[in-house]
């Protein structure tokens, strides 16, 4: 048997892995510098971008294919859609490991007992969780469905736990608890991933998605189905398999947070989506687990958040009602579903990725110094340091209520309305009603939720930094009080920052002018 | 009663005059374009043009209305040299309405052609009037615009071919005459009156708009002339006569019938002008000339025949009974309106395909002369003696004798004495009802005839009771009467005779007070109430009606016998006012009009009220719990959800695993 490589078609994933595989030998070879492992990655990633670019503009049935077998099958097979996919996996770990920059590039503490700091290991890291992350919606088979999902889940685990030692005690107990969860619910998750393969092989007698045409038993199909979903539902946070998602999320580091709120779930996504795919060639089955997930997700995610204090915890439940969002439309497994999740993950992942550095750059005003706040990170990202923001910091806080209205599905944010509509359309189409009344009532819900945090921002009341040293000047005139808050709007925001939050809040727009999904 | 001889109405037309052969200058459409667009422009540009000039805002209001007055007159000349003597127009081209055609077409026709320059002269005489009435009012200009804009709305009722269009003149008249009336909005009465105008005229257009609705989706067109068509060929049916009684509603709003009528006389709070306008030629009058565009649809239902008689009877009769007994000299003419428009309306339901329905606009053209002279020239004498109430206004025509032809003319037009052009109009109406009664028209045509009849002496008692209040002898004319001087013969200064004096200063006031523009229009309208006479004559009204001259006489004998009684009751009143002579309660019940006003607060204001109040409490404390509670809920929902979801990960694993079992029994069971 010959495996026909076709490098080039694979090198989305190969780039990543590559310069994964560089950083370490830069490490062996050169020991004790931070930023060229930095500089590596970034280059993996925007190499891995390249190469996955022209995939997007493939005509639709089209794709590019790598390691196939002479029958003509291939294990790595890459449509527009899943093109699209890797590009954003690519370009928003692109921005983390942007947003990660001044961290992972500092010098450990206590002047050598960290001497070279993280940068390798944590840059290798996000490198291969990202491949990972790549090479799963082109996974043809089971085998490469499963190993891609777990090269892109267990890194992460690593990224959570592996903070910096600097941090306070209970701080990084808490990283590990998050790690923990997250391994634990991986694992179990994986597990019935297992299981779900297990069935699927039996009922289709191959491990290959395409050609299932006719199966011998349905119900063998739908439950090896289901559990394939089930374990994949971890990823992208679907309630009931959400449980990790707040206690991760609060306790990783900021940019790892991000990376878990965006790119992972291109992963979840992709696999849904070759599920689902592999499933809508058999006739006559339906998949009523999907569109349950989706209707709890949104509903429990949405509720729960409207009761957040917390700009991360906030978006952490956020993540889990949008995750319904981008399964609604898989729900009705057509054809249409896929490019409609697709196109509305690509939104949220502006979006989130957008309310994310905003966070991250407010958190880094308001926090003096580089860490060592004894309030940990709680006060930096809670929703009172954003009070009055539109007013101190106009040019973080017009981002922020973009990408906010982006999520909510509002007006002036055309892509989120867009996005919503293109999610909502296959299921009327399918006639699925009772799904489209959960949907509706929870757009009205969704926008309760971002609302209040828009109002939070645009709030005249308090400076910036809520019940710091503004509130104990006191009762000063106004002169006094604008002088304190410039005082306490602390270190200039990063100019990196600043960067990233203009090309995302760009993309938003031109994807308000332009949104993606109308064609 | 002597055998007369039978007479027909052509007998006493004029002959068809050769007229000579002019170019037809039709230039950018046609003359009704020119009137219609005149006005709206010169509303348009008063309102936005003019800045804080009054003298601007005069020349744009009169130079609209007198355009419109030539491009009516023009119109007339055109139709002479139109075979057929009808004009179709287009106006901004059709609608889309899916599968209702709207093609806003506009048609003129003799009768339309003669109405819409009365209209446009009655508007431009009010533009000139008011121009002087208003000089110092701060809103002058706010009000010539609206002036011109309601000229305008009716000009395209006039006009109209199309239910649409018409739909578009009435409403927008009736905003105007809501602007007009309430023109001195800080008078807490004139925005009384204005609300109460707008209000009933509204509450019976949900009639006219229901009824247009009905008329123009069944025939799948709401151009009028098809809309007729396709009605008369179907026959009288349910539909028809539902959507017509609707129709009849509208317009009796807007006519004030029985049961709207008492806005009219409260609407009496405008300024004069604004009352001339409303009375003689617009608003009031639109609902003739719409049921006389709808006639041959009116003949086919005799149910709304019926209603439209029982109304307009009702109101005739009651409306002169009660201007009989008004203490004040505008509210007699309002009430006098309401008694007239509803004349023109009962001859409409009296008429039959024999007789057409041009009686009604030939009184419409001859009661816009008498009544925009009658209300003019109150305002003049309003001016001059500080106010209308009959206590004021006594003697005014003697002692300002610039006026008393004008009273005079209009008066005795108004009672219909020969040979001023109310007479003709009544004979016609007389005739067609007569006509109707003894032809195909039936019940209603009886009544009307009936009513009619007796509304004629009625109308002259009140003529002249105003008259002998006006027209009484001043103290010192009294007693130059009183005083025979002896046959001295002697050279005498002519003014030391202090009636002489009088006089002269009478007429000297009189003159100085108003301006010549104003003087010229009312003068005109005085004419007018001789000449229009002719106007009626003219060779180009409708289907014959032949005259039966012993009821004609019987009418004028009627009156004659009303007027001496009003006469003799006069006589011992200090003020020669017969209405002295009526009990104070019922006078003052008849001022009230009758307590029409308390009765609408009373059956519809108050139930109404209740109602949008329990609406409004249901809104508010029923359905908005429900959202309010909403909101809370999903508060309280987050909260409990915050709480029992897992901190750590031994309960997430449960929580997967249960998860997985339900998706798995779910997935397996249902499908």
């Amino acid at each position: 048997m010959r495996l026909q490589l076709d490098l080039v078609a694979v090198l989305p994933v190969l780039a990543p892995v590559l310069a994964a595989v560089l950083v370490l030998l830069v490490d062996v070879a050169v020991p004790g510098r931070r930023s060229p492992h930095l500089w590596l990655g970034a280059a993996g990633l925007l190499g891995g971008a390249a190469a996955a670019l022209p995939g997007v503009w493939q005509p639709a049935g089209d794709t590019r294919q790598g390691l196939c077998l002479p029958d003509g099958w291939c294990a790595y097979a890459a449509d527009d859609l899943t093109s699209m996919l890797q590009l954003g996996a690519l370009l928003g770990a692109l921005v983390v490991l942007v947003l990660a920059w001044p961290e992972w590039s500092a010098a450990g503490s206590g002047g050598g007992v960290e001497p070279t700091g993280r940068a390798p290991v944590v840059t290798a890291l996000l490198l291969t969780a990202t491949a990972g992350v790549v090479a799963v919606p082109a996974a043809g088979d089971l085998g490469s469905l499963l190993v891609s999902l777990e090269l892109a889940t267990l890194p992460t685990v690593v990224l959570v736990a592996l903070v910096r030692t600097t941090w306070a005690a209970p701080r990084r107990a808490r990283a590990v608890d998050g790690a923990v969860a997250l391994l634990t619910t991986s694992l179990v998750s994986f597990g019935l991933l297992a299981l779900g393969a297990g069935f699927w092989a039996a009922a289709t007698g191959s491990t290959r998605f395409a050609g299932a045409a006719s199966v011998d038993h349905p119900e063998l199909l739908v439950l090896a189905a289901v559990l394939l979903v089930a374990g994949l539902a971890f990823k992208v946070s679907a309630v009931p398999f959400h449980a990790w998602t707040p206690i991760t999320y609060a306790a990783a580091p900021l940019p790892v947070t991000t990376y878990l709120a965006t790119v992972s779930k291109v992963a979840a996504l992709g696999g849904l989506v070759v599920v689902v795919r592999a499933l809508g060639t058999v006739e006559g089955t339906t998949l009523l687990a999907i569109a349950l997930l989706a209707a709890a997700s949104m509903t429990v995610g949405n509720l729960v958040a409207l009761t957040q204090q917390d700009a991360v915890r906030l978006l952490a439940w956020s993540t889990v009602a949008q995750a319904g969002w981008v399964l609604l439309p898989l729900a009705t497994l057509s054809s249409r579903a896929a490019s409609a999740a697709g196109s509305y993950l690509v939104v949220y992942l502006v979006a989130t990725l957008l309310a994310f550095v905003v966070v991250v750059a407010v958190a880094g005003t308001v926090r003096h110094g580089p860490v060592e706040d004894p309030a940990g990170p709680a006060a930096a990202t809670a929703l009172a340091a954003h009070r009055g923001l539109l007013r101190a910091r106009p040019l973080l806080a017009v981002p922020l209520g973009l990408a906010l209205l982006t999520l909510a599905g509002l007006p002036p944010a055309v892509a989120g309305v867009v996005a919503k509509v293109v999610a909502l359309r296959p299921v009327l189409g399918d006639e699925t009603w009772w799904l489209a009344v959960v949907a509706a009532l929870n757009v009205a819900l969704g926008i309760a939720v971002y609302l209040r945090w828009l109002v939070v921002l645009a709030s005249s009341e308090g400076s910036p930094q809520g019940e710091g040293p503004a509130a104990a000047a006191g009762a000063g005139g106004d002169t006094d009080v604008r002088t304190t808050v410039e005082a306490t709007t602390g270190p200039a925001v990063d100019v990196r920052l600043w960067v990233l939050v203009g090309l995302l809040t760009a993309l938003l727009v031109l994807g308000s002018i332009v949104p993606l999904g109308t064609i | 009663m002597p055998d007369l001889p039978d007479l027909d109405w052509s007998d006493l037309q004029l002959p068809d005059v050769p007229l000579p052969d002019l170019p037809m200058l039709d230039l950018w459409g046609g003359p009704a374009h020119w009137a219609i667009l005149a006005t709206l422009l010169a509303a348009l540009a008063g309102l936005g043009l003019t800045g804080r000039s009054n003298r601007l805002g005069a020349w744009v209001g009169v130079g609209g209305a007198l355009t419109a007055v030539v491009a009516t007159l023009w119109q007339l000349y055109t139709l002479t040299q139109i075979r057929g003597s009808e004009r179709e127009l287009g106006t901004i081209g059709g609608l889309a309405l899916g599968e209702l055609e709207a093609p806003l077409r506009l048609l003129v026709s003799w009768p339309t052609a003669l109405v819409a320059v009365t209209v446009a002269a009655v508007a431009l005489v009010v533009q000139g009037y008011a121009r002087w009435y208003l000089w110092y009012d701060p809103r002058y200009r706010p009000f010539a615009a609206t002036v011109s804009l309601f000229t305008a709305a009716m000009l395209l009722v006039v006009h109209s071919d199309d239910l649409l269009l018409t739909l578009v003149g009435w409403e927008v008249m009736g905003w105007c005459s809501y602007l007009l009336i309430g023109h001195q909005s800080t008078r807490s009465a004139a925005a009384r009156a204005a609300g109460k105008a707008l209000l009933v005229t509204r509450t019976a257009d949900i009639g006219f708009v229901l009824g247009i609705v009905a008329l123009a989706t069944g025939a799948g067109t709401t151009r009028t002339t098809e809309v007729v068509a396709h009605w008369s060929d179907v026959g009288a049916s349910p539909t028809l006569t539902t959507a017509l009684c609707l129709l009849v509603v509208g317009v009796a709003g807007k006519s004030a019938l029985f049961p709207f009528q008492d806005w009219l006389p409260d609407a009496m709070e405008g300024p004069t002008p604004a009352s001339a306008l409303i009375h003689a030629a617009t608003m009031v009058a639109a609902g003739t000339v719409v049921l006389a565009q709808l006639f041959d649809l009116l003949v086919l239902s005799g149910t709304a025949r019926t209603l439209l008689a029982v109304l307009a009877c009702v109101t005739m009769i009651g409306a002169a009974v009660l201007a009989f007994a008004q203490a004040d000299l505008k509210r007699l003419l309002a009430w006098s309106t309401v008694s007239q428009v509803a004349l023109m309306l009962a001859v409409l339901a009296a008429a039959t395909t024999v007789t057409g329905p041009d009686a009604a606009l030939q009184h419409l053209v001859a009661h816009a002369w008498f009544k925009a002279l009658l209300f003019l020239t109150t305002g003049w004498l309003g001016v001059l003696v500080g106010g209308t109430a009959m206590a004021v206004v006594t003697s005014g025509a003697r002692r300002y004798r610039v006026l008393r032809h004008r009273f005079g003319w209009g008066l005795l037009a108004l009672a219909g004495v020969p040979p001023f052009v109310g007479f003709f109009s009544k004979e016609l109406i007389l005739g067609t009802a007569e006509a109707g009664s003894a032809g195909a028209g039936g019940m209603a045509s009886v009544l009307v005839l009936a009513s009619v009849g007796a509304s004629a002496p009625l109308t002259a008692a009140y003529c002249m009771r105003a008259w002998l209040v006006l027209n009484r002898p001043t103290a010192i004319q009294g007693h130059a009467a009183a005083y025979h001087p002896g046959p001295v013969d002697r050279i005498d200064d002519f003014f030391d005779e202090p009636q002489i004096v009088q006089e002269a200063e009478g007429v000297e006031r009189a003159e100085a007070a108003i301006s010549s523009s104003a003087r010229m229009g009312t003068s005109f309208l005085m004419l007018m109430t001789v000449l229009g006479g002719l106007v009626l004559l003219l060779p180009v009204w409708g289907p014959q009606v032949h005259l039966d001259l012993q009821l004609t006489l019987a009418t004028l004998l009627l009156m004659a016998v009303s007027a001496l009684l009003v006469r003799l009751a006069a006589g011992g009143v200090r003020t020669r006012d017969a209405a002295a002579r009526i009990p104070a309660a019922a006078s003052l019940a008849a001022e009230r009009g009758l307590y029409a006003d308390t009765a609408y607060r009373a059956l519809v204001a108050t139930p109404v009220l209740a109602l949008a109040r329990a609406v409004a409490w249901f809104d508010d404390q029923v359905l908005d719990a429900w959202v309010r509670g909403a909101g809370v809920g999903a508060r309280l929902l987050g909260r409990v959800g915050d709480l029992t979801s897992p901190r750590r990960a031994t309960p997430a694993l449960a929580l997967v695993l249960a998860g997985v079992v339900v998706l798995a029994g779910i997935g397996v069971m249902v499908p």
